[in-house]
């Protein structure tokens, strides 16, 4: 039926790209009155189907990424790690979609065709880490991301300078630089 | 650094900071905390608006990830995460215990601001002798350490500070002040 068809689709989409790179621009709409825009920019990379890199440059400096096993956070500001199993349901980022295989997909997300290029992902689980994701892609190429977070906040994420660079595992290995504090979860 | 257990005497300028700063009662400020503790830690961005004694704080990771807030009227406080709400009395011991939020929440906020909570004993305060603004504040057994302020509007406030009790410690960046609130 036709929710089977869209997650085809999208598994389709997401199986013509084996890396990616490029840089994003993230915008939040904060829920409430004030609704005021808070911006942050930096740039990502990633290899299906379970490695990704993304390095926030601005206004701050953050990088997350998952090495296959760990989905670790630097926050380079407050000289922090924080490590978690990569397979827990709150590491369900949505760069894990864009990282993710196709049964994973299919197995965790409900996925309807929205509109030209546009997939809409509901998470199946429970306790997520984010209530909606939609993939926008144009001319057949991912173009950006809409995230609605838990509080209804919503995320709108733009890639450009797309490319598909050769990456392999090494380049999304992480070490915790030394001094800095190191917050590990075990799930 | 034991310094001077009470308030200085001859810091004409720390009363005249102190009265300014409280009566700031409603502002804004954006960063990101740190948050570690024998139950929980972790590092997430803030957005904090205080209106007298009524907190609402944003905390979200990287991607919109965990997104929560923690509302208080200065007796109760919500955790919302999700459609997960928890209710509890600000002075409820099990707050601690339920690893959901550590901090305490009616003093921060005097603290955010770089002054010592009215109404209760300051069991330390010191102040850089250059700036005469506060290095170090204890209070209910609460480290606080000041690194650095900047100025926001005709108020000096703190940009990045740290707020330890046992094994609970907080690292604070407030990187953009609103005082008077933004909206």
């Amino acid at each position: 039926e036709e929710a089977q068809d869209a997650s085809a689709q999208l598994a389709g989409q997401l199986d013509a790209l084996h890396t990616l790179a490029g840089q994003f621009s993230q915008s939040r709409l904060q829920a409430g009155p004030s609704g005021e825009l808070s911006h942050s920019s930096g740039s990502f990379r990633l290899l299906r189907p379970s490695f990704f890199a993304w390095d926030i440059e601005n206004p701050d400096s953050q990088l997350v990424i998952t090495d296959g096993e760990y989905l670790w956070h630097y926050d380079r500001d407050l000289e922090t790690v924080t490590r978690r199993p990569l397979r827990s349901e709150q590491t369900a980022t949505p760069l894990q979609v864009l990282a993710g295989d196709r049964d994973a997909l299919r197995e965790r997300y409900t996925v309807s065709a929205t509109g030209r290029g546009r997939f809409q992902l509901t998470p199946r689980g429970e306790d997520t880490a984010f209530r909606q994701l939609t993939l926008v892609f144009a001319e057949g190429q991912l173009a950006g991301m809409e995230i609605l977070d838990n509080l209804g906040q919503q995320l709108l994420i733009e890639f450009s300078e797309l490319s598909s660079p050769p990456l392999t595992p090494e380049d999304f290995h992480f070490v915790p630089p030394e001094g800095v504090d190191l917050l590990y979860h075990e799930r | 650094c034991a310094g001077t257990g009470g308030i200085p005497r001859d810091s004409g300028d720390w009363q005249q900071r102190e009265s300014q700063l409280l009566a700031l009662t409603s502002w804004e400020a954006s960063g990101k905390i740190a948050l570690r503790s024998a139950q929980q830690s972790d590092s997430a961005s803030l957005r904090w608006r205080q209106d007298g004694e009524a907190t609402h704080l944003e905390l979200s990771g990287p991607l919109g990830m965990a997104a929560t807030t923690v509302d208080s009227d200065g007796e109760f406080i919500t955790l919302r995460r999700g459609d997960e709400v928890r209710h509890w009395a600000l002075d409820d011991p099990a707050l601690g215990e339920a690893n959901q939020w550590d901090l305490p929440l009616a003093a921060l906020h005097y603290w955010l601001k770089g002054v010592p909570a009215p109404g209760i004993a300051v069991q330390a305060l010191q102040l850089d002798p250059a700036t005469g603004l506060p290095q170090r504040l204890e209070q209910q057994g609460w480290q606080v350490d000041y690194d650095s302020f900047g100025g926001f509007g005709e108020y000096q406030l703190p940009t990045r500070l740290q707020v330890q009790r046992a094994d609970t410690r907080a690292r604070i960046l407030l990187r953009q002040w609103q005082p008077g609130g933004g909206s």
